[in-house]
């Protein structure tokens, strides 16, 4: 097992291993000297192949990153902490809490607080975050990064139309026993663009942003602007 | 206010001081500086997502999100584990070779291009340093085996895992892993590599 292990190293730096032997070989890196030796040369290398490609972005991409920039918070973190090492310490606790939420079926849905920036940060720099995203032909995009080893989601949306007077956008998560609300936002929460934390994924098949009465509703009572499909 | 950060090098060129420079004070919110930072890697990060994921709306996502996370996470940026344009690299890597292997899944869209092509240089304003790399990177390359190099490059510029790459060569799993090692291995020695 350990010798295959060191023929892995090649593998990981080249992003070519799937999620589960990606946290698998990261366990090996930690007590591995030599691997971890041959893994600095070989970042070094993948580095060089990634910086030989050049394709210059549209000059609007530059506005559009220097805009959110000014919009978005930092993480406020002092010490700089390795990911695996990151990944370790919370291994434990992730898998526990999947077990209990899996025990009471999807009834642990709630969501995050627009602030808490580092846990969406987690979430998205997650090693198996996969995004899913739904784009309208008015240029609404509603994109979800979901990470099932967090169990939780990011939700982003952008160029959200404004609501009519009187009106909310709630968002739901739909399983197999219908739609939970995910929460409740007037005009007043939507910038650009919208991010909600969602914690407890576990059966959530898609995520879809309705229009509501003011106040909310207990199941969706329009047809959903968008619907993000997740895999 | 914020004293004008010198502009030399490019993408590709930059000394590594200057951007590690520019990092710590991306860390601590200053704009004008993440600019700067975003000017000087913006066609190498933007390259690479573009020659993984190949679709263009897609790779301008990917930059979007990519510089989104190193303008939140810059803090988390340790120089001693690696460059700052590593950094930059490997983030727009895992997050493109995530977005390649969901859109897979979801329409198994067996992409049809050619594999052993290499670095793509797409770019109008391209400059010297960009250039000499692609060429070196490029004569290094052809310094494998093809079976080395088809699996380092179908990993890494395609985006697919050794299983894939497996079963697309059908060659078995066990070969890919230590010819994606063994192409490494040649590759930065040619590419002279010190770390
Ligand atoms: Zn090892």
């Amino acid at each position: 097992m350990s010798a295959e292990m060191h023929t892995m190293v090649g593998v990981y730096a080249l992003d070519a291993l799937d999620h589960r032997e990606q946290v698998g070989f990261e366990a090996h890196l930690s007590s591995c000297p030599s691997c971890s030796d041959e893994l600095i040369g070989f970042r070094a290398t993948v580095e060089r192949l990634g910086g030989a490609t050049a394709t210059t972005p549209p000059p609007h991409l530059r506005d559009a990153v220097l805009q959110l920039v000014a919009h978005t918070p930092q993480e406020r973190r002092v010490i700089p902490m390795h990911r695996s090492e990151r990944w370790r310490q919370r291994m434990p606790l992730l898998v526990a809490a999947a077990s209990v939420l899996i025990a009471a079926g999807v009834g642990a849905l709630y969501i995050g607080e627009l602030s808490r920036s580092s846990q969406e940060d987690d979430v998205i720099a997650a090693t198996d975050a996969s995004t899913s995203v739904e784009r309208l032909d008015s240029g609404t995009q509603v994109k979800v990064i979901a990470s099932e080893s967090m169990d939780s989601a990011v939700v982003v949306m952008n160029r959200v139309p404004a609501l009519e007077a009187n009106t909310n956008y709630q968002m739901w998560a739909i399983g197999p026993e219908g739609a939970k609300s995910l929460g409740v936002m007037t005009a007043d929460d939507i910038a650009e663009p919208t991010t909600r934390l969602v914690k407890g994924i576990d059966g959530v098949q898609s995520v879809a942003l309705t229009v509501e009465p003011e106040g909310g509703s207990t199941q969706p009572t329009t047809k959903p602007l968008v619907k993000v499909q997740l895999t | 206010m914020v004293e004008p950060v010198p502009l030399h090098g490019d993408a590709a060129g930059v000394p590594e001081t200057t951007l590690s420079t520019l990092m710590v004070r991306v860390a601590k919110g200053d704009e004008p500086a993440f600019a700067a930072l975003y000017d000087r890697t913006c066609t190498a990060v933007h390259g690479l997502a573009r020659r993984v994921v190949r679709d263009p709306a897609r790779a301008e996502e990917i930059t979007q999100e990519v510089y989104l996370q190193v303008w939140r996470t810059a803090g988390r940026y340790d120089p001693d584990r690696g460059s700052a344009k590593g950094w930059l690299l490997t983030l727009t890597h895992r997050r493109a070779v995530d977005v390649v292997r969901h859109d897979q899944a979801s329409t198994n869209r067996e992409a049809k291009y050619d594999w052993a092509g290499g670095p793509d240089i797409d770019v109008v304003d391209e400059q010297v340093m960009t250039r000499l790399e692609h060429e070196q990177v490029r004569r290094c390359l052809q310094t494998l085996t093809d079976l080395q190099r088809e699996s380092v490059t179908m990993a890494y510029y395609g985006g697919h895992t050794y299983a894939q790459v497996s079963s697309l060569l059908r060659v078995n799993a066990a070969t890919i892993k230590t010819r994606m090692r063994d192409g490494l291995i040649r590759l930065r020695d040619c590419l002279g590599v010190t770390a």
